[in-house]
């Protein structure tokens, strides 16, 4: 898993015991479960589904992972499995794109980003060189994209 | 300065025309709706003052019968409200035409006839248009949690129809929202888009109201290319290229749609085209990617960043630019500033 430098409510245990996990991916249901649990009062009696544990361990590719898992059974309390979903959900771990899940007809889940820091947004900003120019420079995709936002050329009008 | 029309245009707009399928599922069946009265203009009446509400619930014209004439007014690059005169058409049944039938450059001139671009970017984008320029309330979730609401008890006269109006307080400040739906039937009948400091980005307002219209005849918008959902792992291989995903997104927006837009099968040189949108709920951000292989057969790509042009195309930004074989493409109304994050957020470290 990706280490991040803010925690805030997660118990230095845990987030050690997490780091621990290395480059175990979390399966994709993951999120759906941590939502579906976050529908009872905010987290409160949530448990870790039993199966993701056979799926970290495939991952690992080891059984080894008794120690970790004793472990999260019993920190993964009310509080902080709710401070372990909330750093999943607010603090960008990117073990998967929370918002690349779709609500299918008739759902309305949908996994909100979250607010980033300017430094984090300048960076993201500098990995690329803009250059603005005229509207006549952009291409034709450019101008059906824009087109169907209502974006209609209209100083092609002019 | 106008720019001539390339076939190329056409195939492009029309891969850009597949998104809209069947209307609004909340259609009306048969699309009938009653007007709640009738005169012209838009006045406030009586009543009392806003109140704090969760969500409203609207009735979209073009998902019920109706011949609608209405105004639109867009911020263009400059910073003048230009006008547009339309009339959207629609059966309730999920056919849709939308027609330009007069243009005026700013607030004050008379609408004359429109040119024949103008024309042509209807007929290419309309079903677009109607989806996405035309705000929509979509996932609850956003709407709830990006928004605060207020209906305002004092009905408004909009073309002759007594209205409520709803204001959307964007609370990540990407412009608040005002709607005006007629009271009786929440048919929406005016909207308007704001900026983030308050000014009006774009607005809507009808101006002709028909619920019984003559439909024989109409030619009803329809997509020329093949398109489809966009699932994930499973679609890669229809894609034909791995797409590549955003780091970022401004806080509150989610993924509301993915579209596979077939192409490369129909049209030699163009790339089939993965187009995502996201939302706040109502605000949208389309983030576009092709495979230049495709379109430039033989060329070598180096696997490098290169420049990202970036311009104010009618009050929407937009920007791309290419990353080895991948095109890439971010359009919104929001600010330039987070169009380059968002597009900066794609590219590698």
């Amino acid at each position: 898993m990706s280490q991040h430098s803010h925690q805030p409510d997660l118990p230095l245990q845990i987030a050690q015991d997490l780091r621990a996990l290395g480059g175990v991916q979390a399966p994709s249901e993951l999120w759906q479960r941590v939502q579906d649990e976050r529908g009872f009062t905010e987290l409160g009696g949530a448990t870790a589904p039993e199966e993701l544990w056979a799926r970290v361990q495939a991952e690992l590719g080891t059984e080894d992972v008794a120690p970790e898992r004793r472990l999260l059974r019993f920190h993964f309390g009310r509080k902080s499995l709710a401070a372990a979903a909330a750093l999943l959900i607010f603090g960008g771990l990117s073990i998967f794109n929370p918002w690349s899940i779709q609500p299918g007809p008739g759902q309305d889940v949908v996994v909100l980003a979250p607010q980033t820091s300017e430094s984090v947004r300048a960076a993201f900003r500098a990995r690329a060189q803009f250059q603005k120019v005229t509207p006549q420079e952009m291409s034709s995709i450019s101008r059906g994209l824009a087109g169907s936002l209502g974006g209609l050329m209209v100083e092609n009008d002019a | 300065m106008m720019r001539p029309l390339f076939p190329l245009n056409l195939v492009v707009s029309s891969l850009l025309l597949m998104a809209c399928g069947p209307a609004n599922q909340s259609a009306v069946p048969g699309g009938n709706l009653a007007l709640s009265s009738g005169s012209s203009g838009t006045q406030a009446v009586s009543g009392t003052g806003p109140q704090v509400i969760v969500v409203p619930e609207f009735q979209y014209p073009e998902n019920v019968a109706i011949e609608l004439e209405r105004v639109i007014h867009v911020r263009n690059s400059s910073g003048i409200l230009e006008r547009t005169q339309e009339m959207l058409l629609a059966d309730g049944l999920g056919n849709i035409r939308l027609d330009v039938i007069g243009f005026s450059p700013d607030q004050a001139q008379a609408f004359t006839a429109p040119s024949s671009v103008l024309q042509m970017n209807y007929l290419n984008q309309m079903r677009f248009m109607v989806k996405y320029r035309d705000p929509h309330l979509r996932a609850h979730e956003g709407l709830r949690r990006n928004f605060t609401w207020t209906e305002d008890a004092v009905p408004v006269q909009v073309a002759g129809v007594s209205c409520i109006r709803y204001t959307a307080k964007s609370l990540n400040r990407y412009g608040d929202l005002e709607f005006l739906a007629d009271a009786q039937t929440n048919l929406l009948l005016s909207w308007t888009q704001f900026d983030a400091s308050g000014a009006i980005r774009m607005k809507m307002e009808a101006t002709s109201v028909n619920l019984s219209p003559s439909l024989g005849g109409v030619t009803w918008s329809a997509p020329m290319v093949s398109e489809q959902a966009f699932s994930g792992q499973d679609d890669i291989a229809a894609l034909g290229f791995k797409p590549m995903e955003p780091e970022y997104l401004p806080a509150g927006f989610y993924q509301e749609e993915a579209w596979l837009r077939f192409s490369g099968s129909s049209v030699p040189g163009i790339s089939n085209m993965l187009v995502k949108i996201y939302s706040d709920g109502i605000h949208l951000v389309f983030v576009a990617q092709t495979d230049q292989t495709t379109q430039s057969p033989g060329i070598q790509f180096a696997n490098r960043v290169t420049d990202v042009f970036e311009s104010d195309l009618g009050g929407i930004r937009v920007a791309e630019g290419s990353i080895g074989k991948r095109r890439l493409y971010v359009a919104s109304l929001l600010s330039m500033e987070e169009i380059e994050t968002i597009f900066g957020s794609i590219y590698p470290h």
